[in-house]
């Protein structure tokens, strides 16, 4: 696990870094950030935030899977709340990850995420402790309904940026290359059917590789 | 259910969203319902009822049973999704899952007035060509 390196915070970075020290002793040094605002931390102060917190009955963090076509590893995290409700939820990272710079321990960044992402389904923020809210998810497969939109939104803008779908004026966007990775990682033609330990996997993927090459910089190069 | 055939309906969705016939894109509602209705089947169907609540948790938008019927109809209708529905319990919507369960829900869907039997034709032959020439509905198509 690297230690972050002293720069300069942002007022709202000094503040939680602040509060995350005085409320639950959280070594500033342990926090990181993504990019300006988006805090990461371990997945050992991650638990130990919720449990002073005191807002779960237990939480539960655990390896799930390797996937090795895409050099990621994946865990699986699970809360229950008070209420006896129970939210699991998967965390995806790729070996060799850079946050502010240093390689992270791809296994405590995809457990931090499963964590954050079953703590937020729960409706708590470790960032935002006293924030807590109740959700009714009774129905799971409105949560996936929501969840499979809003996963594939951000998979199709990736692609776009990173240009495995290429818009074409006037006509269909060209997909080819998206499907193509798809078969080649996935053994599939479509993300819509994917679970959301896929979906992240493949968000995961796709914020981590090198964009396309257009074709002039192909042209350029010979 | 063949593993084909169950990417058969994922892979229409997302085709869908990226790049929409003729233009008409998906709206976040209709994105919505079809999306919830990829995890119903005809053992379990999704419900008019379970779609309204849904609607109103994740969007917080309160639709009547016929602005859902009028949704489902629009998917089928200009999106082309063969999104069937049972009459009889258990009552709701799925997404087709092989051409067995399309071509029975035709020949009960040809019961209707003209305007779902234009609204079947534009299903089946999107979908499901080979079932068009055995279903009885010519002078419908196009």
């Amino acid at each position: 696990m690297s230690t972050i390196t002293q720069r300069q915070y942002s007022a709202d970075e000094s503040l939680l870094l602040s509060q995350l020290h005085d409320r639950f002793g959280i070594d500033p040094n342990r926090v990181l950030f993504f990019k300006p605002g988006e805090p990461w931390l371990p997945s050992e102060e991650l638990i130990a935030i919720a449990r002073q917190a005191d807002v779960f009955q237990s939480i539960h963090e655990s390896f799930d899977q390797d996937i090795p076509s895409l050099s990621q590893v994946a865990h699986t995290a699970m809360v229950t709340d008070k209420m006896g409700r129970t939210f699991s939820r998967s965390g995806v990272a790729t070996i060799g990850e850079m946050i502010e710079g240093k390689e992270v321990d791809a296994h405590d960044l995809a457990a931090s995420r499963a964590l954050r992402n079953a703590m937020g389904a729960a409706g708590f923020n470790p960032f935002r402790v006293g924030a807590a809210i109740t959700l009714d998810l009774s129905l799971k497969h409105d949560e996936e309904a929501q969840q499979r939109n809003k996963d594939l939104r951000r998979i199709h803008a990736l692609a776009v940026e990173k240009r495995y779908i290429k818009p074409v004026p006037g006509s269909p966007s060209d997909t080819t290359e998206y499907r193509n990775m798809l078969r080649e990682k996935y053994g599939v033609i479509s993300a819509a059917g994917f679970d959301a330990t896929q979906r992240l996997s493949l968000i995961n993927h796709l914020e981590q590789v090198e964009p396309l090459a257009v074709e002039q910089d192909i042209e350029q190069l010979v | 259910m063949s593993a084909q055939l169950e990417q058969l309906k994922f892979r229409l969705f997302e085709d869908e969203l990226l790049n929409p016939l003729r233009g008409h894109e998906l709206s976040e509602l209709e994105s919505f319902v079809a999306s919830l209705l990829l995890n119903a089947s005809s053992q379990k169907p999704i419900g008019i009822k379970e779609i309204k609540r849904a609607v109103h948790k994740h969007l917080e938008q309160r639709i009547s049973e016929r602005r859902v019927k009028a949704i489902i109809r629009k998917l089928r209708k200009v999106h082309f999704f063969p999104i069937l529905s049972h009459t009889a319990e258990p009552t709701g919507y799925w997404w087709s899952e092989s051409s067995e369960q399309m071509k029975a829900f035709a020949e009960r869907f040809q019961e209707q007035p003209l305007d779902q039997l234009h609204t079947l034709s534009k299903m089946v032959k999107h979908n499901y060509p080979e079932l068009a020439g055995q279903l009885k509905f010519e002078d419908i198509l196009d």
